[in-house]
């Protein structure tokens, strides 16, 4: 049992270091976060400016703004690493990879939970949604979503950041695998938005925790194959 | 319903190209990795 | 790393039976669809729209069955690390794209005069378009990485992780639809079809076992080119590629 503690502890230190990496880089959260914003003032400008349909449209507009501005912070997560001499040590622990997956993971995660609040903030605002009495159930979808998308995205990231043609590799490795965890994401938020008359949201919702746990228990198991240094 | 038989043979017609466009692609492929074996062993080192 | 043997005169015989199987497989897919045909009456409801059924159901079919076999050779890569069943996997993953392509355009085709739209996002023809899309990513990943144990991993671990998804996405596509109240599209087989479908599904099997194995003898003469020009290389010179009596 002591080595799973040992697990968490190097995770949180990777975490650590990839998150303050990040913060001493401000410009890449603050780059990433400007990117994710006009990609959802552009779908205003598509879709819009009739109320009701870009009302209709934000849930799908917010996350695939995420999405989007996701796969730049994916690949990112990789390139803390040029010093390469940290990560071989850390692959010779057993268990060393499965650390290196779960604190690139949590830092992705506060990335992502950090960019989506501030997206889904101005997403409110620009598409006019109204929010139902229940608006904290949205929390619960938008955190399992963020685990999904966080999970799938740093275990593709793993490999595109590392191969030749990164900005399109990863998008097009990443997004297919992630059409469960949108559709769940956007139904389960639509349905919450809409006064979630059929109780739909919490089916939804439930799918989309069972996703994260699939994802989740898969990527787990094959980044022993994916990690390089 | 005449139109129909349009889609019909659109249908078949696809299909077969489909196959033969790979049975094509198949023999290109065929006929470059045999060349590659060639090279080598006439000695000329393969380049990849 | 484990070697890719190949012995002149069996692997001659064995690209030699290779071919006379490929060649009994588009015979016996000719007969198939004559006969189907020939004796299927056309249905009550569909017309002669009924006969595109002897194409794109035994299209869809290998659809599934193709990916199937990457994941299976994928897993047996990363468990066993053999480099056939990279190849292997690689070569059914080629061949299920050009099925699931195939699968794609035959439903449209269908979906046209059927509903009127080219179109339909219903569960089977979304998934396949899925499908397809998690393919083209693992031929890109075939493509972009050159190392080859890391572009063997690396595409097994993207094989594996896209065949668990399919059905995953077939069944939240299906769950989306049924939400928003749109119909599903029945799919049930007169018995009077059957033959004919039964026969042209083994075709269609016969022709992908054909084009799988055609694409895996072409990889194993690369890979034993390679083998033989790295041995020549390093100096060995009593490594030499196997030549296949130019056919």
């Amino acid at each position: 049992m002591s080595t799973w503690r040992h697990e968490w502890r190097r995770a949180r230190a990777i975490a650590w270091k990839d998150l303050t990496a990040e913060r001493r880089s401000k410009a890449g959260f603050n780059a990433v976060v400007a990117l994710a914003v006009t990609i959802l003032v552009m779908f205003g400008f598509a879709l819009g400016p009739d109320a009701q349909v870009i009302r209709d449209a934000a849930p799908g507009a917010i996350w695939l703004a995420v999405l989007f501005a996701g796969v730049l912070a994916f690949n990112r997560s990789y390139q803390v690493e040029l010093d390469g001499s940290a990560l071989e040590q850390l692959i010779l622990y057993p268990g060393g990879r499965r650390s290196i997956f779960a604190g690139k993971l949590l830092a992705n995660f506060a990335f992502v939970a950090l960019m989506l609040a501030i997206v889904i903030t101005v997403g409110i605002v620009l598409f006019q949604v109204r929010l139902p009495p229940n608006w904290p159930a949205l929390l619960v979808i938008v955190l399992l979503g963020a685990i999904g998308l966080v999970t799938l995205g740093t275990f593709y990231a793993a490999m595109a950041s590392r191969s030749r043609a990164r900005e399109v590799l990863l998008p097009l490795l990443l997004f297919p695998m992630l059409v469960p965890v949108l559709l769940a994401a956007v139904e389960a938020t639509k349905a919450l938005l809409g006064g979630n008359l059929m109780g739909d949201a919490s089916a939804w919702g439930r799918l989309l925790a069972a996703f994260d746990v699939v994802f989740l228990a898969a990527a787990f198991l094959a980044f022993e194959s994916v990690i390089e240094v | 319903m005449d139109g129909n038989w349009m889609f019909v043979g659109a249908a078949f017609a696809a299909t077969w190209a489909v196959l033969i466009g790979y049975v094509i692609h198949l023999s290109r492929s065929m006929r470059r990795a045999r060349a590659l074996l060639e090279q080598v062993n006439r000695g000329a080192g393969v380049s990849r | 790393m484990n070697q890719v043997a190949l012995s002149a005169p069996v692997a001659a015989k064995r690209v030699d039976r290779t071919l006379w199987f490929g060649w009994f497989a588009f015979a016996f897919l000719i007969a198939s669809q004559a006969i189907a045909i020939a004796i299927s009456p056309p249905d009550r409801d569909m017309g002669d729209l009924q006969k595109i059924m002897y194409v794109h159901v035994p299209s869809a079919w290998m659809t599934m069955l193709a990916p199937l076999t990457v994941l299976v050779f994928a897993l047996r890569y990363l468990v066993r690390g053999r480099e056939e069943d990279d190849l292997l996997a690689a070569a059914a993953a080629e061949v299920a794209v050009a099925f699931a392509g195939l699968t794609l355009v035959l439903g449209m085709i269908w979906a046209r005069p059927t509903w009127g739209v080219w179109w339909t996002w219903d569960a089977r023809l979304t998934s396949t378009l899925v499908l397809f899309m998690i393919l083209v990513g693992y031929l890109a990943v075939r493509a972009l990485v050159d190392e080859r144990e890391r572009r063997a991993r690396w595409s097994a671990a993207v094989g594996v992780l896209g065949a668990i998804n399919v059905p995953i996405v077939y069944m939240s596509v299906r769950w989306w639809r049924t939400i928003h109240q749109i119909q599903s599209s029945p799919a049930t087989v007169d018995p009077a079809y059957v033959i004919g479908l039964r026969l042209n599904a083994f075709a269609f099997l016969f022709v992908m076992i054909y084009c799988i194995r055609r694409r895996y003898d072409a990889a194993l003469i690369e890979r034993s080119a390679e083998r033989a020009s790295e041995a020549a290389a390093l100096g060995d010179a009593s490594v030499t590629g196997e030549s296949l009596n130019g056919r």
